[in-house]
């Protein structure tokens, strides 16, 4: 199951036990409910992506099961069949994710992975972390990145991106370092036929994401003027810092359509 | 155009930041704010106003050399990286700064040695040729050879 809940999402089930209605699992829901066409159930206008269990992401529920399962409980449950059919019907796509670690961030790679999920599941992408290893590269803790163009990388990147254990064609690496030259959060410059991209130790809770977001298509916002002058906090592909990100960050109509046709993207 | 220091600190927090054009945006009117950021020593953005510095012209009795050296003696090592790297794009590279080269941390003097190859600066051969032997890393001592046949 690719888009999966932790806990329910929705009303009190026959016996009156509430949802819990985690954030994260409401998340996954809207962006299930969001990427399911029209015609099949889906939201209609979409939600918001919020995370928050209001009365349009309910009544979006019960629309979808009539539509989709003839019935309605209002209910998603874990593994059951309202979250078994979105899954279906949104034609969830998944990246495949290894991780390889030269240097702990300051932020765990388990709440960037877990952030990145949430963010994608408004795509309704989901990311599997296909591996995670550990490399003691001492010469490449600190990696010149030179102007971080795409398709323009240096020998220090091409000697860190040969490090492809367990990788196959298509699957994204992310290499945690401690810095790059010039000090950036990351960079998604990579070599050919290698996405993929670097993650430095003071990157934010959202840089592994918006980094990915690059390598599967994605552009800065080019409305927030070349100093900063008018930041955007609410979206993923800020030019200003994610670590200035308010929320949860969200993704264009157009940004979703790009990522969702990505060739980096597997059946889950 | 001048640039407050929350303005350059909002340009510094981006994930990707194209430093040579914000430094033709702020010019050199930023200095005494990047000198700043620099003594405040924050993990993530002294680091990236040292290295701003280093593109910027001198002005009004500020050296961008004087940021470089902020970073230089700062007890961090992600600042004192910035510092190397910066060495590669001082018009003019101080004397003091060369002791990036013989910094307690390996990836410092790493891109120090990077630096010299970019901008060769005065007493930086003599250095290197010394780290050849010397440098208790071999990578930095591998690299140091193939800098030291690099740099006049």
């Amino acid at each position: 199951m690719p888009l999966t809940i932790s806990g329910a999402v929705g009303e009190a089930n026959a016996a009156g036990d509430p949802a819990p209605n985690n954030a994260d699992d409401v998340f996954v829901v809207q962006g299930l409910l969001n990427n399911v066409p029209v015609a099949s159930g889906g939201a209609s206008p979409k939600l918001v992506f919020d995370g928050l269990i209001g009365p349009k992401t309910r009544a979006a529920i019960r629309h979808f099961q009539q539509t989709a399962l003839s019935f309605q409980d209002g209910r998603v449950d874990v593994g059951q069949r309202t979250i078994g059919k979105l899954n279906e019907l949104a034609g969830v796509k998944c990246v495949h994710l290894h991780v390889k670690t030269l240097q702990t961030p300051n932020i765990s790679v388990d709440t960037m992975v877990r952030t990145m999920r949430r963010v994608y599941a408004q795509a309704a992408v989901g990311v599997e972390l296909t591996s995670t290893e550990n490399l003691a590269l001492p010469a490449l803790l600190d990696v010149n990145v030179g102007g971080c163009f795409a398709g323009v990388t240096t020998p220090d990147q091409d000697s860190l991106f040969g490090n492809q254990n367990g990788v196959v064609a298509n699957e994204q690496v992310a290499y945690m370092v401690r810095t790059t030259i010039p000090p950036l959060n990351g960079c998604a410059a990579h070599p050919a036929a290698r996405p993929g991209a670097v993650v430095t130790q003071v990157a934010s809770q959202f840089t592994l994401a918006h980094e990915l977001g690059h390598v599967m298509g994605l552009s800065h916002l080019t409305t927030e003027g070349a100093t900063c002058a008018t930041p955007d906090r609410r979206s993923l592909m800020t030019g200003c810092g994610t670590n200035n990100i308010i929320g949860t960050p969200l993704l264009s109509e157009a940004e979703i359509a790009t990522v969702r046709a990505s060739s980096l993207l597997f059946a889950c | 155009m001048m640039a407050t220091i929350e303005e350059l600190r909002s340009v510094l927090s981006g994930d990707e930041i194209d430093y040579p054009g914000v430094a033709a945006e702020v010019g050199s009117d930023a200095l005494p704010q990047l000198l700043e950021l620099a003594q405040e020593g924050d993990q993530a953005i002294a680091p990236r106003a040292v290295y701003l510095a280093s593109l910027l012209p001198a002005s009004g009795g500020l050296d961008p050399a004087d940021v470089v050296r902020t970073g230089m003696t700062s007890g961090d090592e992600l600042i004192r990286i910035a510092a190397a790297a910066s060495l590669a794009n001082l018009t003019d590279v101080p004397g003091d700064l060369v002791a990036l080269l013989s910094d307690p941390d390996a990836g410092v003097r790493k891109v120090a040695l990077q630096s010299a190859v970019a901008n060769p600066f005065p007493g930086a051969r003599e250095a290197v040729l010394a780290m050849v032997d010397t440098d208790p890393e071999p990578f930095v001592r591998d690299l140091a050879s193939t800098v030291a046949d690099q740099i006049a």
